[in-house]
């Protein structure tokens, strides 16, 4: 994984999308992407592979609160939306993807060369 | 009428101020100011018969979840796990870690009375839901004197 970059909000008059924090792991022979997408479920998720380039965007339907007026709103409801430059370490085959209670787990198997080898060593 | 703690709502201000400058800088190079620092996030929705409280908690066990509501008050406290599920944690290391994960307790004031017996609680897809009902205003009682 290189870098992450920052999406705004794309236009199109479309509701805002949130950047959602993510952790990343390095593992021996994967890296590990977990993504916080409260609201979010298995329906509304649409994770894109193009080139080197993958992107995470998650949907989410805000709840009515028919007869309700806003008392406090310390967050913004709306989707979700970050992309990532993967490196050439990660492969592209193989990713797996799955989320539960709003938790995006993504793991990316590294290449046969760049997992990391354990060399043995024989007395000559 | 509704009775309420208090007749100026700081947060209908910086609610607005937020949705101005969220609109301000769609598009622009910073990111969307969207959450406050505390955890869990919380919005609250108020209307004649009561209150709907949600609250951002992804991947929490909800049986390890404290919540505490009181006629004035809710709580809500606990601490989620750091290791995915099916993940080997001691191979790992952290490239980049933006979640939190300590234990957090977040207590917060109602603007009116609600029955703690009669609240409902959902989690669901990382949200936590919280349905209080308003308390039934009670007349002041009318006291007679007795003349001494």
């Amino acid at each position: 994984m290189n870098q992450s970059q920052q999406s705004t909000g794309d236009g199109a008059g479309q509701r805002p999308a949130y950047r959602p924090a993510v952790d990343i792991l390095d593992a021996p022979n994967e890296m590990v992407v977990l993504a916080d997408l409260p609201g979010v479920d298995e329906n509304h998720l649409e994770i894109t592979l193009d080139k080197n380039v993958l992107t995470i965007r998650g949907t989410v339907e805000p709840p009515s609160f028919e007869g309700y007026t806003p008392f406090q709103t310390e967050y913004g409801v709306g989707d979700f939306e970050r992309t990532f430059t993967l490196s050439d370490d990660v492969s592209r085959d193989g990713i797996e993807a799955s989320i539960k209670d709003g938790v995006l787990q993504l793991k990316l198997p590294k290449t046969a060369r760049s997992a990391r080898q354990k060399i043995n060593v024989v007395a000559r | 009428m509704s009775r309420t703690r208090t007749a100026w709502n700081p947060w209908r201000e910086m609610n607005r101020l937020r949705q101005e400058l969220d609109q301000l800088t769609r598009g622009e190079w910073w990111p969307n100011v969207r959450r406050t620092t505390a955890f869990p996030a919380m919005n609250a929705h108020e209307s004649e018969m009561g209150l709907t409280l949600t609250a951002e908690l992804p991947g929490i066990d909800a049986s390890k979840l404290d919540v505490h509501v009181d006629k004035d008050s809710v709580t809500i406290a606990g601490q989620r796990a750091e290791t995915a599920p099916g993940a080997t944690a001691k191979d790992e290391q952290y490239v980049r870690r933006e979640r939190w994960f300590e234990p957090f307790r977040r207590s917060v004031e109602l603007p009116f009375d609600v029955d703690p017996d009669k609240c409902e609680a959902v989690y669901e897809k990382g949200l936590l839901t919280l349905k209080l009902e308003r308390v039934a205003e009670q007349e002041p009682k009318k006291l007679t004197i007795k003349a001494g």
